[in-house]
């Protein structure tokens, strides 16, 4: 070490400055919010998709049972005190300790109204007495339904109750013959789908850095589209496949952009005033190379880029943007879903659970300088893995239009599997995640 | 005991963040940042080494991270090792501030300003930078003498300034 770096060493090996008294009041509130911080997120997240789950669960269930149950409500007999629906499985299971495996007859008594929700069954029979007569004295009115034959059980279940509260308006007392499922239920159906996907996308980032990203990067509204073959296994279990564009992004904050290079004293890795380099910054979702070179960029914010705040004058440049929403990444990928429906609720609208895995291939990348008046594309980002593996859960809202159209909406939550790209330098792994809402037209093929 | 700690240490973090640093707000930026890793690491710390010299490695560290983050889109540059400066600026050093020389470190390009300050002030090797900042020892010790090429320069048109207003 030569005299000039020994004395250097020695002003600056203890030199000291108070900081401004403020900065322990700010480091004191992070340290308390800190922890709290780090699973908002997360609480926020859960308590969302709990929520919908319950409103959604709650919704449905306040729908009415089915037509059925309408028609008995509306029968005006004279004991028609009203009882609480027997579950599909009680029924059944009393049908078939009292008879054969496969019908059964159950016999009500005078003074009650039978509720039952028959979506279980794959046949329903109903034989109608009319008053004051027993089964031996008089031929019953017979009514016989095989709902999974049906393209649409709901739609077709329904004008059958219809039919049934006619009848019902003068009669007392009913028997009811059930057929348990056969084995036509292992028979399947398919489904073609398209679906219009507005989606909020959000991104999780992990790195062992303390680069303060999280403060200059927000999140995008953006769309998603596609199609999906479904095909359906029971009266419960639907698997589908497809195929569909995702667009996915964030807003990088805080970047200043200019007209004019040559005011803005820019180094070069000699260290001389070269007035213009290409440029290039780093964010949580790549790196980013500015093509367009009649554009110059400023960090207002950090050190994200090399020209920084205060490095330039202000009043003598033609400002392009200084916004809190500068740049816009969009980064567009292939998906090829698979998803699997499982139908916890069948009334007027079903209710499904869903989850499932895509492969998403990347297939547009773009960064666009988002302007007042304009939006221009202006490079691409780097460092981003050709292929990433995401899961999804969610539910699913399905209404019957027509015995063969179906419309569906599932509040679905997208996240990335596997980290987005490979940026070694910063240690770091960023996770895309979205919270969309698929609109969807199904179309029930014979 | 938080707020002792920083009673004693901050002035002397402060410096070295300023020295790191380009502009105020990212100093200050940086001192947060360290105080917080700081207390939420406290239990780390073995007590059995100099407690200063801990808190000042988890400053660097992030001051590091910090030049990590865009160093892929930085090249550091390689200029050949042999190539001399005249060394005749330590003269000069007596007739200047602290401050002044500081203004002129923090003028440095990143690259020159981290290994200048990671060597001269912080007594790092050139080995020792290479490993932590992924780069050939030959590359650490010709950005230095750019590094001290520049600061010379800058201190001596200082000087001869003053020279010439007496």
């Amino acid at each position: 070490m030569g005299n000039f770096e020994r004395e250097l060493h020695e002003k600056f090996q203890d030199f000291e400055v108070q900081p401004p008294h403020d900065i322990w009041d700010a480091i004191e509130a992070r340290l308390e919010t800190k922890k709290s911080l780090v699973l908002l997120p997360w609480l926020k997240a859960a308590a969302v998709i709990s929520l919908l789950i319950i409103s959604a669960a709650s919704l449905v269930y306040m729908l009415p049972t089915n037509q059925f149950a309408e028609s008995l409500d509306g029968l005006n007999i004279e004991t028609g005190e009203h009882i609480e629906p027997i579950e599909p499985s009680v029924l059944r299971s009393t049908l078939l300790e009292e008879t054969s495996l496969e019908s059964a007859s159950y016999k009500r008594s005078e003074e009650s109204v039978i509720i039952a929700d028959l979506t279980m069954l794959e046949k329903v029979e109903l034989d109608v007495y009319p008053a004051l007569f027993t089964t031996q004295e008089i031929q019953p009115l017979h009514y016989s339904l095989t709902i999974t034959d049906l393209p649409s059980p709901e739609y077709n279940r329904s004008s059958f109750y219809q039919n049934l509260k006619e009848t019902f308006t003068t009669e007392r007392t009913f028997d009811i013959l059930a057929q348990t499922p056969t084995q036509k239920e292992s028979e399947g159906r398919f489904a073609f789908s398209a679906y219009l996907i507005p989606q909020q996308s959000y991104r999780y980032h992990r790195s062992t850095l303390s680069f303060p990203f999280e403060s200059l990067e927000s999140e995008i509204f953006t769309f998603a589209a596609g199609f999906g073959l479904s095909y359906k296994i029971s009266n419960r279990w639907e698997i589908e496949g497809g195929i569909g564009y995702n667009l996915i992004g964030q807003a990088v904050n805080d970047i200043a952009v200019f007209s004019h290079p040559s005011m803005i004293p820019l180094y070069s890795t000699k260290g001389e005033n070269i007035g213009s380099h290409p440029q290039s910054m780093s964010t949580s979702m790549g790196g980013i190379n500015f093509q367009n070179q009649s554009f110059y960029y400023a960090d207002l914010s950090s050190s994200r880029i090399f020209t920084l705040k205060g490095s330039y004058d202000e009043n003598n440049i033609n400002l392009l943007n200084k916004s809190s929403s500068g740049l816009i990444q969009h980064l567009g990928y292939l998906e090829l879903p698979f998803v699997i429906r499982y139908k916890i609720i069948d009334r007027m609208i079903s209710m499904y659970v869903k989850s499932g895995l895509s492969a998403n291939l990347l297939l547009t990348n773009n960064v666009y300088l988002q302007g007042s008046a304009f939006t221009q594309s202006i490079g691409e980002n780097t460092g981003l893995k050709p292929f990433n593996w995401s899961g999804m859960a969610g539910l699913a809202f399905s209404y019957p239009l027509s015995n063969r159209i179906n419309l569906s909406m599932e509040p679905t939550v997208n996240m990335f599997l596997t980290p987005i790209g490979e940026f070694r330098n910063m240690n770091a792994e960023t996770y895309p995640y979205n919270f969309s809402l698929n609109l969807g037209v199904k179309y029930n093929l014979r | 005991m938080q707020s002792k700690l920083y009673k004693i240490f901050s002035p002397k973090m402060y410096g070295l963040c300023l020295r790191y640093t380009t502009n105020t707000y990212d100093a200050q930026d940086l001192l947060q940042d360290g105080f917080v890793k700081v207390f939420e690491n406290l239990n780390k710390f073995k007590w059995n080494g100099s407690l200063e010299g801990w808190i000042k490695r988890v400053f660097i560290n992030l001051a590091l991270d910090r030049f990590r983050s865009r160093i892929s889109l930085l090249s550091i540059d390689d200029i050949p090792e042999n190539q001399e400066f005249p060394d005749n600026g330590s003269d000069a050093l007596e007739t200047i501030s602290e401050k002044e020389i500081l203004d002129y470190i923090r003028e440095l390009p990143d690259q020159y300003r981290l290994i200048f300050n990671l060597y001269v002030i912080e007594g790092y090797s050139h080995k020792e930078l290479g490993e932590m900042l992924n780069i050939a020892e030959s590359t650490s010790r010709s950005n230095l003498a750019r590094a001290k090429s520049i600061l010379k320069n800058k201190i001596l048109v200082n000087v001869q300034s003053i020279e010439k207003a007496i």
